[in-house]
């Protein structure tokens, strides 16, 4: 495991409900990998934070408490507010009127194969790329494994 | 004739015209007698005028009724006296009237009446009674058997009267009026006679009924086939398949109403309102309904037959609105699966004869209605309570895990560095790791426990005994367990002293812990900071009641009842909580709560008169739960 500061040209932007639950994550992204790391809780921060920045890695949750509409303002399932956001994301519907081929990882509780398979299929549309981490994280490798697949599809 | 109740008006309802003129024939042969069958049919100006049943010829060994006067074959195709047909018809019809009225009366008890024609000669009239019902009248009289040699001799005298050669009587002037004496002494008047003619009116009548019985048969049968409760998909789709079929049955059996109260669980006492037709609204504003074992029906499979006692039944009817529901109900049919599910069909509309006669059939209806909706309910109940299992392992699986997530990567930090001794990480991030782990698992303990304990009692796998526990010691110990927390948000939580005095109540395992710990969670939620939560209680006769109220940012009216859903969240997200849930808790509460005979409602209005420092304007919400204090003064167990 290197974890040598090696990407602290990066940014991450970290879209979760709980973030308290991932305190030890966001400390390794930053102090660890070198990341610069910008927090969302709730999906109007997380808007804003997409237009106002260019990420190089977004990472998110499937399910957001309270987030009951996208940005179109359309109802929409709290359980499944992840995928939604990433079609929004994916179909530039958030960062202006372009698509976005950003890289995504999703560090969820969710495991059922049909969701992984359809958000897989959403994250490597228009280019861009997708990863998919279940919680627990068995240790913060993982995390960086996952991370350098997505940042470095070349090495 | 062929809708309930079968009630002929007319004996050819039930027998055509031919089949009784065949029975007018077979009548006159058994009796003797020219016979006449007579029955009443609405008139053009809606009175009843009596209607003839034609005689055939080739079946009739004696002439028609009232021989002398209006046989045309006497005088070769001519009548004896001119106008005699048309004298002895409404002669005929005048009796046939009068008796009818007569029977109107059901004082009257007549049965059948001698009596003497306009031209003096002895007849007699017999009704002919089916399902109780007068159908038919039988007219016999003037026994003149064709061989009988006074007849030819009198037959003689009339063809020489009519041809006027007076020299060919012999019976004296030869007058009509000797003749008509002599033709009186051809019948001597004898009780027997009448006797005969009831006897045969109610042969006739017995003969009729059958056939009434066998159309009865056919048409139930027939309505029976159209009467089946088709697959449904949720219980929903059966509740409104049972009550299109109840509204079917209503029209059929000219019912005035009918409602059926069925168990919501196995083996509940309390049978609650499913559907109904026809109550009138002073019935349905309190709704009634019905508790088992008051109706002194017993555990264990029961058929409408086997408890027909409507005045036992009866007493199971509860609710306010059970004194005019009872003085309504004419019917009552119970029903047992052994899977626990119950069933009551009441109807009311139907008279004491109808219900005696149709007991059996009514005793159909209900297994036909209610047999296929219990069983169905209890797979639908099965299917629903595995899909919850299903989705409660999901959940509480998702919590674990979540739950995990932050142990386990808090623990590599706590790898990191003291094995791998990274250098990013300091002594103080290190025991704030050491720190979340233990309170996660604490919470995870706590939270999974308490998640898996209400599943197993949801679904009837847990603990289902009641014991004694200290109501104000429980509501103490959840406000102790939340103190530390809400002083960090700045709240107080006061325990008015009334909770001291709250009574011990009976309380299955550590539900109504969970269930106090819920609401009072749900009310730090959403409170303002620097602002209270107030815990009162009090105890009016044998209820138990608690108030947690809190000045926050309160719940709309339209969603006072939506709170109590499952998975909903309030528009407000509220303040973050040490165990974030899945939107379960106020359900949870609830279904605890009614599961020992009490509930939960809240309230919330604009806090006007703030009592405490501070005017920020909110909300005072107080959800209010009642708890019997002992388990049989319940009346659903």
């Amino acid at each position: 495991m290197a974890n040598s500061k090696k990407y602290v040209d990066k940014t991450v932007m970290y879209f979760d409900d709980q973030l308290e639950k991932t305190k030890a994550v966001t400390d390794f992204l930053r102090h660890a990998l070198g990341l610069k790391v910008a927090l969302a809780e709730t999906p109007d921060k997380a808007f804003s934070l997409l237009t106002a920045n260019r990420f190089d890695l977004v990472i998110l949750d499937i399910r957001h408490v309270n987030a009951e509409h996208t940005r179109d303002g359309k109802k929409c399932d709290w359980e499944n507010y992840g995928y939604y956001f990433l079609q929004e994301l994916r179909e530039g519907r958030i960062i202006g009127e372009t698509p976005s081929d950003v890289p995504v990882l999703f560090i969820t509780c969710i495991q059922s194969t049909p969701t992984v398979e359809q958000l897989s299929r959403l994250g490597n549309s228009h280019g861009g790329s997708c990863a998919y981490l279940y919680k627990p994280v068995p240790c913060l490798a993982t995390v960086e494994e996952a991370i350098e697949a997505l940042l470095m599809p070349q090495q | 004739m062929s809708q309930w109740p079968f009630l002929p008006d007319r004996l050819t309802e039930l027998l055509s015209e031919e089949l009784v003129q065949f029975v007018q024939s077979g009548s006159a042969v058994e009796m003797n007698m020219p016979v006449a069958i007579i029955e009443f049919r609405e008139g053009q100006g809606g009175s009843p005028e009596p209607y003839w049943i034609p005689s055939q010829d080739r079946w009739l060994n004696y002439s028609d009724f009232c021989y002398y006067f209006r046989n045309s074959r006497l005088m070769s195709g001519q009548p004896a006296f001119p106008g005699a047909e048309a004298a002895c018809r409404k002669c005929d019809a005048d009796n046939a009237y009068a008796f009818h009225m007569l029977l109107l009366d059901p004082q009257s008890g007549q049965d059948g009446v001698a009596y003497k024609c306009h031209m003096g000669i002895r007849d007699y009239i017999a009704p002919i009674y089916v399902a109780g019902r007068c159908v038919a009248y039988i007219f016999a009289g003037q026994r003149v058997p064709n061989d009988d040699p006074e007849c030819r001799t009198i037959r003689r005298h009339i063809q020489a009267l009519g041809s006027g050669d007076m020299a060919h009587i012999r019976i004296g002037t030869g007058t009509k009026e000797e003749l008509i004496q002599k033709l009186s002494t051809l019948h001597v008047e004898s009780a027997d006679l009448l006797r005969k003619v009831q006897s045969e009116a109610r042969r006739i009548g017995s003969m009729a009924e059958r056939y009434r019985e066998l159309i009865k048969v056919r048409e139930q049968e027939r309505f029976l086939q159209t009467c089946r409760l088709n697959h449904a998909g949720s219980q929903q789709d059966l509740k409104e398949a049972l009550a299109s079929l109840l509204r079917s049955a209503i029209g059929w059996c000219q019912l005035s109403f009918a409602c059926v109260f069925t168990t919501e669980k196995p083996g509940d006492n309390i049978l609650k309102l499913q559907t109904h037709h026809g109550l009138p609204d002073n019935i349905l504003c309190d709704l009634p309904h019905f508790n088992w074992t008051k109706g002194g029906l017993p555990s264990g499979t029961v058929q409408p037959s086997d408890y027909s006692s409507l005045v036992s039944l009866k007493k199971g009817i509860k609710g306010g609105s059970a004194h005019a529901l009872c003085a309504e109900v004419s019917y009552m049919g119970p029903l047992a699966l052994s899977s626990g599910h119950r069933a009551v069909v009441c109807v009311g509309g139907l008279t004491a004869d109808t219900i005696d006669e149709n007991l059996p059939f009514l005793h159909r209806i209900v297994r036909h209605l209610c047999y296929p909706y219990l069983e169905q309910l209890d797979k639908l109940q099965l299917i629903e309570r595995e899909e919850q299992w299903e989705q409660a392992m999901a959940l509480i699986g998702h919590q674990i895990r979540g739950s995990l997530h932050p142990i386990s990567t808090e623990a590599d930090i706590l790898r990191h560095y003291a094995i791998l001794k990274k250098d990013w990480i300091t002594p103080e991030r290190a025991n704030e790791a050491a720190t979340i782990i233990r309170e996660e698992a604490v919470a995870l303990g706590e939270h999974a426990t308490d998640a898996l304990e209400f599943w197993r009692w949801m679904m009837g796998r847990g603990e289902r005994s009641f014991s004694r526990q200290n109501l104000g010691r429980l509501l103490t110990k959840s406000a102790n367990a939340l103190r530390e927390f809400s002083t960090r948000a700045q709240l107080k939580i006061i325990v008015e002293p009334t909770v001291r005095n709250l009574p011990e109540v009976e309380v299955i395992g550590r539900t109504m812990e969970v269930a106090i710990r819920n609401i009072l969670e749900n009310a730090i939620k959403y409170a303002f900071d620097g602002k209270y939560i107030q815990i009162k209680g009090y105890t009016r006769y044998h209820v138990a009641y608690v108030e947690i109220e809190d000045f926050g940012i309160g719940i709309p009216e339209d969603e006072r009842e939506k709170v109590f859903e499952k998975r909903y969240r309030g528009q407000h997200r509220g303040r973050k909580m040490p165990r974030e849930g899945e939107g379960l808790g106020a359900w949870q509460a609830r279904e605890i709560l009614r599961a020992h005979g009490g509930d939960i409602f809240c309230t919330s209005r604009s806090g006007s008169r703030e009592p405490r420092p501070g005017n920020v304007h909110g909300f005072r919400t107080i959800f209010t739960i009642y708890l019997p204090i002992e388990q049989r003064f319940r009346e659903d167990i």
